[in-house]
């Protein structure tokens, strides 16, 4: 996760919501490729005995109540919140930051 | 009714005073979450519609990675929450001691000792010592029915390292070369 959330920092602010769901989906998958030891698999599994990791499924997309330019991924452990101008936030299922990123206009996640 | 409702009303009947809040999008063809909170001890289940099976994980939990544990049905997801949320069990399976891993594959010591050919109290030091021959914790990992491995990981690869758990996997000799002659020896 460390590397991902580097990586994830170091990389262009994206501009839109799009965007930075093709950021993040890349970047994962180009961690794990490098680092996982395991090949990416199309369709993975609920349950694998391979220590890979994978992108927020994009069926499981929600609204934010409040904040409409803003749409939420949920995963397992984790809530990623993308914003139209391309700000991404992830959140652990305790609710703490564990990364933020602004859009290409400066701005935050919850500054939407 | 759809499969993470009645869990949520099978897990609130089997324990007053769980938290249980299902979080799934609007498409009830995508599956979704049913987080889980009693006291101190969390777990988050996952309903997969492809597979028709719910991924079971204890909290706290990392990463973006699959389910811990799977099962098929209702009533048996319900039994290992209860584990989880009462007893305060774990489902990650990557750290366990070996007698944690026995104990979980439903084996005594006096029935693995058997099937290694040792005495009981042989096994007990075995299970406690933190540093064992490779060959042992072969022969324990295959009475309990598994396979032993051992990789090491590198920044860009994961390598299985079969010398030490194939005994029949002979190390290769590596051919020894005259040292080669200077051309001026010529």
């Amino acid at each position: 996760m460390d590397e991902f959330y580097r990586r994830l920092g170091l990389a262009p602010d994206a501009s839109t919501f799009e965007e930075a769901l093709g950021l993040i989906r890349r970047t994962l998958n180009d961690v794990e490729d490098e680092l996982s030891g395991f090949p990416m698999n199309p369709d993975p599994p609920l349950k694998s005995d391979e220590d890979r990791m994978y992108p927020p499924n994009l069926d499981q997309i929600h609204d934010v109540p409040g904040a409409p330019r803003v749409k939420r991924l949920r995963s397992r452990y984790h809530n990623t919140f993308v914003g139209e101008n391309g700000a991404i936030e992830i959140r652990s299922s305790s609710g703490t930051i564990e990364f933020f990123k602004p859009g290409a206009d400066g701005k935050t996640v919850g500054e939407l | 009714m759809n499969p993470l409702e009645e869990l949520k009303r099978e897990i609130e009947s089997k324990i007053p005073g769980v938290k249980a809040v299902i979080d799934a999008p609007r498409d009830p063809r995508a599956g979704g979450f049913l987080d889980l909170h009693l006291d101190d001890h969390g777990a988050v289940v996952e309903w997969s519609p492809r597979e028709k099976r719910f991924g079971v994980s204890s909290l706290p939990g990392t990463g973006f990675g699959g389910a811990d544990e799977a099962y098929d049905d209702v009533a048996s997801t319900v039994l290992r929450l209860v584990e989880i949320l009462k007893e305060g069990q774990h489902t990650d399976p990557k750290e366990l001691l070996l007698n944690d891993l026995r104990d979980k594959m439903g084996i005594s010591q006096e029935e693995l000792a058997k099937t290694l050919n040792l005495r009981q109290p042989t096994l007990s030091k075995m299970e406690r010592r933190r540093d064992v021959l490779i060959s042992t914790l072969r022969k324990i990992v295959e009475g309990l029915g598994g396979k032993l491995e051992i990789a090491a990981r590198f920044p860009r690869a994961l390598v299985q390292l079969v010398q030490f758990t194939e005994p029949g996997r002979a190390v290769r000799k590596r051919a020894r070369r005259k040292p080669s002659r200077l051309k001026a020896d010529r």
